[in-house]
C-alpha cells in the first residue's frame, strides 16, 4: 500500500503540491486527474522519491523507489537520439544489468516478450527516429514491462496517440493489474478515466478528492478541479460497455462495423493521431 | 611519378620529426576528442563546448602568469578554470532567469577577455598566439604524454560511461528513475570534455580546440544515423583533417590549426550539401 500523508512539493519557488493525503492499495489501478499545472507530475516524481517534500511524506510500505516503473511524458524523450528499440527498451533491464553486465539470454527473452505485448516484433532495428507516435508509445510500454516492477506509474501515457493504439495499450495495463501490480496513470481524457480506471486522485494543487472514480468525479469536484466547461460524462450502461467492447474487438480484427452501432463507439476524434 | 607523390604526401611525415610529432598529437587528440565531440553535440551542448574552450584561457594565462609556457601549470590553470565554469553554467541555468546560450555567451567573453588580458600583460605577441592557435608543429614530448594520457583516461572512462550517457542523453527523466549515476554520468562527461579540451589546447590553440570535438560529430550526423558508425566517421574526418591540414600546413605555409579546421569546415559543407541524412541537394 502507498500512503501519501500530508504532501507538500515546492518547485522552484512556488508550492506544487499542498498538503495531499491519500491512500493508494496495492493492486489499484488509479488515475491522476487535473489541469495543467494541477500537481500531477509532481506527484508521480514525489512517490518516485525523485522531488522532496517540504513537508510530509510518502510511505511506500515494504517497496522501496527500486520495486517502481516510471513512464515518462514523451516529449521529454529525445526522439532523434540515435538508438534502436532493442537498445532502448533493454534500459528497462537496467536494475538487474548495471552498466557492466552483459545482457543474459532470460533478459534477452524477457525483451522478445515486452516487444511481443506490445506488437512491435520486427522492429527491433529499428532507429527509435524512425517510429510513428503510436509505435513509439508502445515501445516505452515495452520499457515499462521490461522493468518487471509493483508499482507502475504512467505520465500521460495516451497524449497524441490514435483511439486503438490507446485501446491495445490498456489491455497492457490491464494485464499487469491482473497481475497484481498497483498502477497509477496521469491522464488528461476524462472519457478513458470514468470508462477504464476504478479509482482516482482529481488534483488543484490541493487534493479535490480520491477513491472510486464514479464518487469523485462529479461535476462539483471537476469544476473545483479546474474543468469549468466540462459536464460530467456518466459511466455508460452495462449493456452498451459490452457493444463498444464488441466493436473493439472487430476493430482488432479488421471486422468491418454495422452502420448502426458505430455511433456508440469511442468518438476517435478523442485521441489526436500524432501527425509526426 | 612515385617518387613525386611519395616527397609530395610522404616525405614530410616521415623526414621531420615535428611533423610526426604534429601527426602523433593530432591522432591521439582524435581518438579521444571525437567520440565526446559526438556526445556533446547529440547532448545539443555544442555551444556549451564553446563557451568552456574559451573558459579554459584564464586558467591557462594564470598558469603562465606563475611558470612561463609550462605545460604542466597551463594543463591545471586550464583544468580548474574549465571545471570552474562548468559549474557555473549549471547553476546559472538551474538558479536564474537568463537565457542559457545568453549565459554561455557572458562567460564566453568574460573568459576571452581576461585570458588574454594576463597574457597580453606578461608575454609578447608570439605568446599569445601561442594560447589563442596553439603550437602543434612545436609539440615536446612533455606534450605527447600529456595528449596521449588524456586520450587513454578518456577511452577508458567513455568505456565504462558509454551506457549511462547513452541513456542519459535520450530519456534522463527515465535514467533518473533507475540510476543515481545520472548526475554521476553528466559531471564526469563534463569533466572528460574539459580534459580534451585543455588537450586540444595545447595542440590547436583556445579558439581551434573545441573544432576538433565538434565538426567531425556535426558531419558524421550527415552520414548515419547509427551512434557507433557516427564515432567512427567522426574519428575518420578528424584523422583525415589533421593530416591534410598539416599537409597544407607543409607545403603552403598556412598556420596549422587553421588549416586544420578549415578542412574539417570543407568536409562539413560538402556534407551539408550531399549528406545521406539530412543534407541541404538529398533530403527529400
Amino acid at each position: 500500500m502507498i500512503n501519501i500523508i500530508d504532501l507538500c512539493v515546492n518547485y522552484k519557488d512556488s508550492l506544487a503540491l499542498d498538503g495531499i493525503s491519500t491512500e493508494i492499495k496495492e493492486g489499484d489501478l488509479v488515475a491522476v486527474v487535473g489541469a495543467n499545472g494541477a500537481g500531477k507530475s509532481t506527484l508521480l516524481k514525489s512517490i518516485m522519491g525523485q522531488l522532496k517534500p517540504s513537508s510530509g511524506h510518502v510511505d511506500l510500505g515494504q517497496l522501496s523507489p527500486k520495486d517502481i516503473a516510471y513512464l515518462p511524458q514523451s516529449h521529454q524523450i529525445d526522439r532523434k537520439f540515435p538508438i534502436t528499440v532493442h537498445e532502448f527498451v533493454s534500459a528497462g533491464a537496467w536494475r538487474r544489468t548495471g552498466f557492466w553486465r552483459i545482457f543474459s539470454n532470460t533478459e534477452k527473452l524477457s525483451l522478445q516478450q515486452a516487444l511481443s505485448k506490445v506488437n512491435l516484433i520486427g522492429v527491433e532495428e529499428r532507429q527509435i527516429s524512425a517510429l510513428s507516435g503510436g509505435q513509439f508509445q508502445r515501445m516505452l510500454f515495452a520499457r515499462m514491462l521490461m522493468q518487471d516492477a509493483e508499482i507502475l506509474l504512467l505520465d500521460e501515457p495516451f497524449a497524441a496517440i490514435d483511439a486503438q493504439t490507446t485501446m491495445d495499450l490498456m489491455d497492457v495495463i490491464h494485464d499487469c493489474q491482473k497481475q497484481g501490480k498497483t498502477i497509477i496513470t496521469v491522464i488528461h481524457d476524462l472519457a478513458l478515466v470514468n470508462r477504464f480506471f476504478p479509482k482516482v486522485i482529481l488534483l488543484a494543487k490541493h487534493l479535490i478528492g480520491s477513491g472510486d472514480t464514479n464518487l469523485v468525479m462529479t461535476g462539483e469536484n471537476l469544476s473545483k478541479a479546474g474543468y469549468q466547461h466540462i459536464a460530467y460524462i456518466p459511466e455508460p450502461p452495462p449493456s452498451i460497455i459490452k457493444i463498444e467492447t464488441k466493436i473493439e474487438r472487430n476493430i482488432k480484427l479488421n471486422i468491418k462495423q454495422p452502420v448502426n452501432t458505430t455511433a456508440i463507439c469511442s468518438n476517435p476524434e478523442h485521441y489526436e493521431e500524432n501527425a509526426s | 611519378m612515385s617518387s613525386d607523390l611519395y616527397s609530395l604526401f610522404l616525405e614530410p611525415f616521415i623526414e621531420f620529426s615535428f611533423m610526426q610529432r604534429a601527426l602523433w598529437g593530432c591522432l591521439v587528440l582524435s581518438l579521444s576528442a571525437t567520440p565526446i565531440g559526438v556526445f556533446l553535440t547529440l547532448r545539443k551542448m555544442s555551444l556549451t563546448g564553446d563557451a568552456m574552450a574559451h573558459a579554459i584561457l584564464p586558467g591557462a594565462a594564470i598558469g603562465f602568469l606563475v611558470a612561463g609556457v609550462s605545460i604542466t601549470a597551463m594543463t591545471i590553470g586550464g583544468v580548474i578554470a574549465g571545471c570552474i565554469v562548468a559549474v557555473l553554467a549549471g547553476v546559472v541555468a538551474r538558479h536564474s532567469n537568463a537565457e542559457e546560450d545568453s549565459s554561455l555567451a557572458a562567460f564566453y567573453l568574460l573568459s576571452l577577455a581576461s585570458g588574454v588580458l594576463i597574457i597580453s600583460a606578461k608575454g609578447s605577441n608570439m605568446d599569445l598566439l601561442h594560447v589563442l592557435f596553439g603550437s602543434v608543429l612545436a609539440l615536446n614530448n612533455d606534450a605527447l604524454i600529456l595528449l596521449t594520457s588524456i586520450a587513454t583516461i578518456s577511452l577508458v572512462s567513455l568505456a565504462i560511461l558509454y551506457r549511462p550517457l547513452v541513456f542519459e542523453c535520450v530519456d534522463p527523466a527515465f535514467f533518473k528513475s533507475v540510476s543515481k549515476l545520472s548526475s554521476v554520468a553528466h559531471f564526469s562527461f563534463l569533466l572528460l570534455v574539459v580534459l580534451n579540451l585543455v588537450a586540444g589546447f595545447h595542440a590547436l590553440g583556445t579558439l581551434m580546440a573545441v573544432g576538433l570535438m565538434v565538426l567531425p560529430a556535426a558531419v558524421a550526423r550527415f552520414w548515419t544515423e547509427k551512434l557507433g558508425s557516427m564515432i567512427i566517421i567522426a574519428f575518420v574526418t578528424s584523422v583525415f583533417s589533421s593530416y591534410f591540414g598539416l599537409f597544407l600546413s607543409y607545403h603552403a605555409s598556412f598556420a596549422t590549426s587553421p588549416a586544420i579546421i578549415l578542412v574539417m569546415g570543407v568536409i562539413y559543407i560538402i556534407s551539408l550539401l550531399i549528406g545521406k541524412r539530412g543534407g541541404v541537394l538529398t533530403h527529400n
